[in-house]
């Protein structure tokens, strides 16, 4: 294996892992578009870099440093205009609603007038907006590392409070947790977008941190089995994805995930079916009355998800 | 101050427990927005006592205890726990909420959901030490949900959650509960367990302000009652309130 694929293979199995488990307390929390709405939110500001990069003309090392600061900008304030309104009362439905809104129009907007006056070549922003998995370069998979690496970190700190945080809003604000958590919501969900998008690209970013937890959900029944279930899940995909395009399928990387994932997620759900109606079956076999305790434990051997005794 | 105080979790823990009024609400008036839906609420609640709040439907009832929490941005007046704002006393006052926001498909177990209970005396960072999880049984015994204690939630039925969410805000081990309709929609036994739970609780002298529709057992349940409509129409003990003018209006009932 050459030193390019390797990395593109690290590039994958970070952002996998990163968008994996992040992923996992986005479903958690119903917030998927709002990962979208942060997806959407970046691309004013890769306009703008790319525009302050070729008009300064800071080419070169400058570029990634005026894609992260611009980017997180436009990101993190459309991600504020959401809390902003809900604030104001409004649902988590229409702020989202709104902020989509606001975030691909002004994206586009501005996009447009690039095109239109011919400022600059956006052939290299719609790589980065589309993803590129075949291009990655140290420069761009360290992002994603170095992000693995804190979020592995703050999860391990913060553990306890994130669960409360996902289970229950209203309880963690009466905490006095929830603004705090919010806020490292806010920073972590624009970071994460940032780092993924150039191997990634912004459909595929939302569709990795959907679907990892979605094929681990049935399976578990703790949240730190879901975050890290989600994770490998995600990692391990991606990765595989990128080993089968880099050599034994002419298909695209990005492609190749998608698909992966909703195999496995196809996979996944069927076999959680297969597994309920099996035990749904087995409980209506007349069978010798159990102990209290026996019966106690097999109601707590039960799955998440699986049928109501 | 309050988005402040949530930020840096600003909590004043040197508490005044010597009060006479465990609660205060002092002219409280707040809406959605719209035409206020309570308006110039004024009402204490004394160290110890069990108060209930009765009123119509869309008297105000839950929009009071979310305004008095900080839920709601109050258009005037304010509530003071203890001496203090809320923000200031988190760990002192727990609420049991009516429609609760938890997730009750979250992949968890009981006993991590009471855990919860412990949370705001531990900040971000802390974790469960003894003392927390001794806390933690402790409730869970005291509301007959010992044996859930590794149930996954998904499993639960409606009067186990709401036994749930009681032994959550127990295993705060606040001096003050705020707790809305807890006994909806429940069985004799849940009932019965909740009600010997509160019980204990005034027994430690400590303070609870219920909102409650069952007008049938208000004189042995409460000490007093509020009778909101839209403001504070009546308080006085349960029979007082039960026969006065006021109680007629807003029902249009008497329960002489």
């Amino acid at each position: 294996m050459d030193y390019n694929t390797l990395i593109v293979l690290l590039g994958l199995g970070a952002n996998g892992l990163l968008l994996g488990s992040f992923g996992a307390l986005v479903s958690l929390r119903g917030e998927n578009l709002t990962a979208d709405v942060a997806g959407h939110g970046v691309i004013s500001g890769v306009v703008l870099s790319q525009g302050v990069v070729v008009w300064l003309g800071l080419a070169g090392w400058f570029a990634v440093p005026a894609l992260w600061v611009l980017g997180f900008s436009s990101a993190a304030l459309i991600l504020g205009f959401i809390f902003f309104l809900r604030g104001r009362g409004y649902s988590v439905g229409a702020s989202q609603a709104l902020a989509i809104a606001l975030a691909y129009g002004t994206g586009l907007v501005l996009l447009s007038l690039v095109q239109a006056t011919g400022a600059f070549s956006t052939k290299g922003l719609t790589r980065l907006l589309l993803g590129d998995a075949a291009t990655l370069t140290m420069g761009k998979v360290a992002p994603s590392v170095a992000l693995l690496l804190v979020w592995g970190w703050v999860f391990i700190v913060l553990r306890r409070a994130l669960h409360d945080w996902v289970l229950d809003r209203r309880a963690s604000g009466l905490a006095g947790m929830q603004s705090r958590l919010d806020l490292l919501w806010v920073v972590a969900t624009v970071a994460l977008v940032l780092s993924a998008l150039p191997a990634l690209g912004l459909t595929l970013l939302v569709g990795m941190l959907t679907l990892p937890a979605l094929i681990v959900r049935p399976w578990v029944r703790s949240f730190s089995s879901l975050v890290l279930g989600s994770a490998l899940v995600g990692g391990v995909v991606a990765a595989t994805a990128g080993w089968l395009s880099a050599g034994l399928l002419p298909l695209p990387t990005g492609a190749l995930v998608v698909v992966g994932l909703a195999l496995v997620w196809v996979g996944s759900s069927f076999a959680a079916r297969l597994r309920s109606s099996t035990s749904t079956h087995n409980s209506a076999t007349p069978a010798a009355p159990l102990s209290k305790s026996r019966r106690a434990s097999s109601r707590v051997d039960r799955p998440v998800g699986s049928p109501h005794p | 101050m309050n988005a402040l105080s949530n930020l840096f979790m600003i909590t004043d823990r040197n508490v005044s427990l010597s009060l006479d009024d465990a609660i205060r609400v002092s002219d409280l008036s707040l809406g959605y927005g719209g035409p206020a839906v309570i308006s110039g609420v004024s009402f204490s609640v004394h160290r110890g006592e069990r108060l209930a709040i009765i009123g119509a439907n869309g008297a105000g009832k839950s929009t009071l205890l979310k305004g008095m929490l900080g839920l709601l941005r109050p258009d005037a007046g304010q509530a003071s726990f203890l001496g203090r704002p809320f923000w200031a006393v988190r760990p002192h006052v727990a609420f049991v909420a009516q429609a609760d926001e938890t997730d009750w498909d979250f992949p968890s177990r009981v006993r991590d959901l009471v855990a919860m209970g412990r949370g705001v005396h531990l900040g971000l960072t802390g974790r469960l030490g003894v003392t927390d999880w001794r806390a933690v049984d402790a409730a869970m015994e005291r509301l007959n949900i010992t044996e859930l204690a590794t149930r996954p939630l998904a499993e639960l039925s409606g009067g186990q959650r709401r036994r749930v969410l009681l032994a959550r805000a127990l295993a705060q081990d606040p001096q003050i509960m705020l707790l809305d309709e807890p006994f909806q929609a429940i069985d004799a036994s849940t009932r019965e367990a909740l009600i010997a739970a509160l019980d204990d609780f005034r027994e430690e002298g400590k303070t609870a302000l219920v909102v409650h529709h069952n007008l049938g057992e208000m004189r042995s349940l409460f000490d007093r009652v509020a009778l909101l409509d839209h403001s504070i129409t009546a308080i006085d003990r349960p029979e007082a309130v039960l026969a006065s003018a006021a109680f007629e209006r807003a029902f249009g009932i008497s329960a002489r």
